[in-house]
């Protein structure tokens, strides 16, 4: 007897949100019952998991993660479609904040502060445009490999902070800068606003321009791509730097809504640009489903507060959200094959 | 006066971390699969090699610990893509989270105790045989056997080796679990050679990455891939140099990736004159 799997037709698909939602369930469960290994064990995250998810004031708390996660995730998105399977979005969003903050504190800030706000997330954008748009370069015209040169700016965006807030920008003892003055600071709500019309912008482009035809079809269906006269390299630089810029929104946001200041990173980075690789393909790469996606992840990386409060290494959210996400991808990958058991 | 020899000897260590991991994914690479959870895997792979070698206090269940964690990993991979064909990109980067997050609650139960480490003579025998007996065992398996030739096939042309005969699901599930083994391996390596025994959280964060691109800058070849982890070694012990010469600390920890950045861009173009390519099936342009 042998089981195997085969591609349902077009006309028998399953509907894959059905299929999506059955996975997230199983997801949760799966992961409340790695709660065992925690000194709390499967109640406790249980309950932290509930009190989370049930108390709008968790949501509020939550928002400001949401800029850097959706907005890379939306970016991401597009890119991926491409085949561009950059990792960069982490240090695009360190860099929009490097960005942001440097404007906002050293040369805005006798300016109103919604010019100066407007002016300081348009350069952060633009920084992580250039930043993806090294990666993009590099792979279209000398064929380096995108992931791992992507990889490398990554932890060079982090050896910058660190050199910053140690250097030329530490304030005091520690390694940390001045935080920004309270008037250049926005609520999580706004941050979360101004991703989300982001987000609709860039689905916007995906439905109704061409850059939409042109990802979709340079990496799965590269003789359509030539007939509609799609230039892949064109493609991929405009992908690289769309994603880029959302990135780096988000990380000129996060500063603006949240970290207010530069803190030294260690060797992680924040961690919301891999996030954010997470929440692009549990939308299923499309961006305005990268709003939903980026929420879930963002309200579960907000419960390492409660997590952290009863003992549990903060981390630990990582292997939470990694099995809600491999349980939906089980899943929805389920909704376009058929199971088919082969006797003899 | 510099000691050159002295570089040349200094990042061995985690130059081994780096070429035993990458040649496990090297395998898995050639048989026309990407694992991107390399990271997750050698991270939990020294925190359970952490956990059972303090409760144990023996080096060899460490060991084996480690190879165990990066084989469960390995595992759930399997099931995933192998089994139901999920997306190999997500499920990589999913084990990474996976991986980081179990092994921060796991090594954190070893609350700073010693794990025991390994002798001098036992960390060089260790480097003895990934940096030199592993890749020419791996080259001759590879390149001069029929079984070598069948994974290398796969990573190629999947249908076209399916005609040749070769069990496709076996070759692949076997090929991931050698990749896990060796990644978890190389974890536990980290923590009981490099480390010395002492597991802290985020000490061995960024090494499966660092392995993943040692692949690409090795260009998928055994060989290759030894003298890339070589480099990225040697890159790894002058960076204290570099700050020795006046150079800011943080600012010297950024050039080993501007090095890796500007080294495979030579080699992507140069390799592409000569005619070496990585596998159709992992990187197609």
């Amino acid at each position: 007897m042998r089981i195997a799997l085969e591609p349902r037709g077009p006309t028998e698909k399953r509907n894959p949100l059905l299929y999506g939602l059955a996975g997230l369930a199983a997801g949760f469960a799966l992961s409340i019952l790695l709660g065992a290994l925690t000194p709390v064990g499967v109640t406790g995250v249980a309950r932290a998991l509930y009190v989370n998810l049930s108390e709008p004031r968790f949501w509020l708390l939550s928002l400001p993660y949401f800029a850097p996660i959706a907005a890379s995730a939306a970016g991401l998105a597009l890119a991926y479609r491409a085949g561009f399977i950059t990792i960069g979005s982490e240090g695009q969003v360190i860099l929009g904040a490097v960005v942001a903050y440097g404007l906002l504190y050293f040369m805005l800030s006798q300016l109103h502060p919604v010019l100066a706000l407007a002016v300081a997330m348009a350069a952060a954008a633009l920084a992580g445009a250039l930043y993806g748009l090294v990666v993009g370069a590099l792979r279209v015209y000398l064929g380096a490999n995108e992931t791992l040169v992507s990889l490398m700016l990554n932890y060079i965006a982090v050896a910058l902070v660190n050199y910053l807030v140690a250097g030329p920008w530490q304030s005091g003892p520690f390694t940390r800068t001045e935080p920004l003055p309270d008037r250049f600071w926005i609520s999580g709500l706004a941050s979360a606003i101004v991703t989300t019309v982001f987000i609709v912008l860039l689905e916007a482009l995906y439905v109704y321009t061409r850059l939409g035809i042109a990802v979709d079809s340079i990496s799965r269906a590269r003789r359509a791509a030539e007939t509609y006269g799609v230039d892949p390299g064109r493609a991929i630089l405009v992908v690289a730097a769309l994603a880029g810029a959302a990135a780096g929104l988000g990380g000129g946001l996060y500063m603006a809504a949240e970290q207010h200041q530069l803190l030294s990173l260690g060797k992680q980075g924040l961690g919301y640009g891999y996030m954010g690789i997470l929440a692009a393909w549990l939308a299923g790469l499309r961006p305005a489903a990268t709003i939903a996606a980026g929420l879930l992840i963002t309200l579960l990386y907000n419960m390492f507060v409660s997590l952290q409060l009863q003992g549990i290494p903060a981390s630990f959210v990582l292997a939470f959200e990694a099995v809600i996400v491999l349980s939906v991808l089980a899943s929805t990958t389920l909704s376009r094959y058929r199971v088919v058991i082969r006797h003899g | 006066m510099v000691d050159v020899t002295a570089i040349l000897l200094q990042g061995t260590p985690e130059a081994t971390v780096l070429a035993l991991a990458a040649l496990g994914e090297l395998v898995l690479e050639r048989a026309g699969l990407i694992n991107l959870g390399l990271e997750g895997m050698l991270y939990f792979g020294s925190a359970l090699a952490a956990y059972v070698a303090v409760s144990t206090g023996s080096l060899v269940a460490g060991f084996a610990a480690g190879m165990l964690a990066g084989i469960l990993l390995a595992l759930v991979y399997i099931l995933l893509v192998v089994g139901l064909k999920a997306d190999q990109a997500v499920t990589g980067l999913a084990l990474v989270f996976l991986g980081i997050g179990l092994g921060d609650v796991i090594g954190s139960a070893t609350q700073g105790a010693l794990a025991p480490a390994l002798s001098g003579l036992g960390e060089s025998l260790v480097m003895f045989t990934v940096l030199i007996l592993l890749p020419a065992i791996l080259y001759i398996i590879l390149y001069r056997s029929w079984h070598g030739y069948t994974l290398r096939s796969l990573g190629e042309d999947e249908d076209a080796a399916r005609m040749l005969g070769v069990n496709v699901t076996a070759t692949r599930i076997l090929a991931v679990l050698v990749a896990g083994a060796a990644a978890g391996t190389a974890g536990a390596f980290f923590l009981m050679g490099p480390s010395n025994g002492r597991w802290s959280a985020g000490r061995a964060i960024g090494w499966g990455w660092l392995a993943l691109g040692t692949v690409i800058l090795g260009y998928w070849h055994p060989v290759g891939v030894v003298a890339a982890a070589y480099l990225l070694g040697v890159l790894y012990a002058v960076t204290p140099l570099l700050q020795e010469l006046g150079m800011h600390a943080a600012l010297a920890d950024a050039v080993p990736y501007i090095v890796v950045v500007a080294a495979l861009t030579v080699i992507s173009w140069m390799y592409e004159r000569v005619g070496v390519k990585p596998p159709a099936a992992v990187w197609r342009r």
